[in-house]
């Protein structure tokens, strides 16, 4: 389970134990999410399927994270907004995947 | 009047490939054939894309081959102009200034002219009359556009004059891309940059002679490996808009073309296109 605790992302496992998430990109692209589309769920039940450019756009802004500060997003209506939400959501948990695959070796 | 960059921000940009003829042979161009054929553009044909394309604000770019040699380029660019939606622009060797002068006059149609052929140790070489002079500060968006060949980046400093003429808002500077033999250019965007290019190319092609969309137009002619390509109908047009025809190609994954570091387009133009 993801929690964000004190503006830090937490990965919570089945016996409790909380894990912080370090990757300091990854705490950039959830500020940046935040400005982009206002409150962030992070819940994996809301991937479904998105055209790629949503991906593209997500993973871009963790390559570089100034990219999402070139505008105000005003004009952004809802509908693309929840399409980056989605694709932020799939980028995450590929990420969160990887981070606990590639964990400390504890053998 | 709309200003280029407003263009730039605000609009797709799609080639229109009208011929693949021209009357020059730039060696770093690959999308040209000195024969001289399919000079009249069908006009049925235009019609029938520019209304698939209708509510979608795009810049048209008017191009080849060499726009100047088509017969009918002016009832062309009429049927371009009659969508507020659309912005024409027209890239010429100079042939059009030569043929048709009153598309310099008129500010609603972006000219550019790419008539620097190259810089050598001895002459900036042109691909127009040497009489020619480089369009100054303009209030008709008529720009110079002036590639950086590996010779300019040699020679330029021959020309201190001609840079100084060259140097103003109503010239475009353009990366010069590694597609010649010999020319060794072998930088690679990041993948990402490359992925996004090719969401919505740089740019799409509406090929006149084979009528049908062609992804890429690097990878048009004279390559090994030929740009992916679609029947022009309604629905490839929708998709092709909404970000749901291109993909990220096997020949984008080696592209050596330049990719702008930051996406081949502002965010915020994918921001108030993504409203869909």
């Amino acid at each position: 389970m993801i929690e964000i605790i004190n503006n830090r992302i937490v990965n919570i496992d089945d016996d409790g134990n909380m894990v912080e998430i370090n990757d300091a990109n990854m705490i950039e692209l959830y500020n940046s999410m935040k400005v982009m589309v206002g409150d962030v769920v992070i819940d994996e039940s809301l991937i479904k399927p998105i055209e790629d450019i949503y991906h593209y756009i997500i993973e871009k802004i963790y390559t570089m994270p100034e990219y999402a500060h070139e505008i105000s997003f005003k004009s952004f209506d809802e509908h693309p907004k929840e399409k980056l939400l989605i694709a932020f959501n799939k980028f995450f948990f590929d990420m969160i995947e990887k981070y606990e695959n590639t964990g400390p070796n504890t053998d | 009047m709309r200003t280029l960059d407003q263009i730039q921000t605000n609009y797709f940009a799609i080639d229109f490939f009208l011929t693949m003829s021209c009357n020059k042979d730039c060696h770093y161009c690959t999308s040209y054939t000195l024969e001289q054929r399919n000079l009249t553009v069908d006009m049925d044909f235009l019609r029938s894309t520019l209304h698939y394309l209708r509510d979608y604000k795009c810049r048209i770019n008017l191009l080849g081959g060499e726009p100047g040699l088509i017969k009918n380029l002016y009832e062309v660019i009429a049927e371009v102009k009659s969508n507020p939606n659309h912005v024409c622009e027209v890239l010429s060797n100079s042939t059009v200034r030569r043929r048709y002068p009153e598309v310099l006059k008129d500010p609603e149609i972006i000219y550019v002219e790419h008539m620097v052929l190259d810089f050598y140790e001895h002459e900036i070489t042109k691909l127009g009359p040497k009489s020619y002079e480089f369009h100054e500060v303009n209030e008709f968006n008529n720009y110079n556009l002036v590639i950086k060949t590996p010779n300019f980046e040699e020679f330029k400093h021959l020309y201190p004059d001609d840079i100084k003429k060259l140097s103003h808002k109503n010239t475009l500077w353009k990366q010069f891309n590694g597609r010649s033999p010999g020319f060794n250019v072998i930088h690679q965007a990041a993948e990402i940059d490359r992925k996004m290019c090719s969401a919505f190319p740089m740019v799409p092609v509406i090929d006149f002679e084979k009528q049908h969309i062609v992804h890429c137009s690097k990878k048009f002619a004279n390559n090994s490996i030929l740009s992916k390509n679609f029947d022009i109908t309604q629905e490839n047009i929708d998709k092709m808009m909404t970000f749901n025809l291109f993909k990220y190609e096997n020949y984008c994954v080696n592209c050596t073309e330049y990719v702008n570091p930051k996406g081949h387009f502002p965010l915020k133009k994918y921001v108030s296109l993504l409203n869909v």
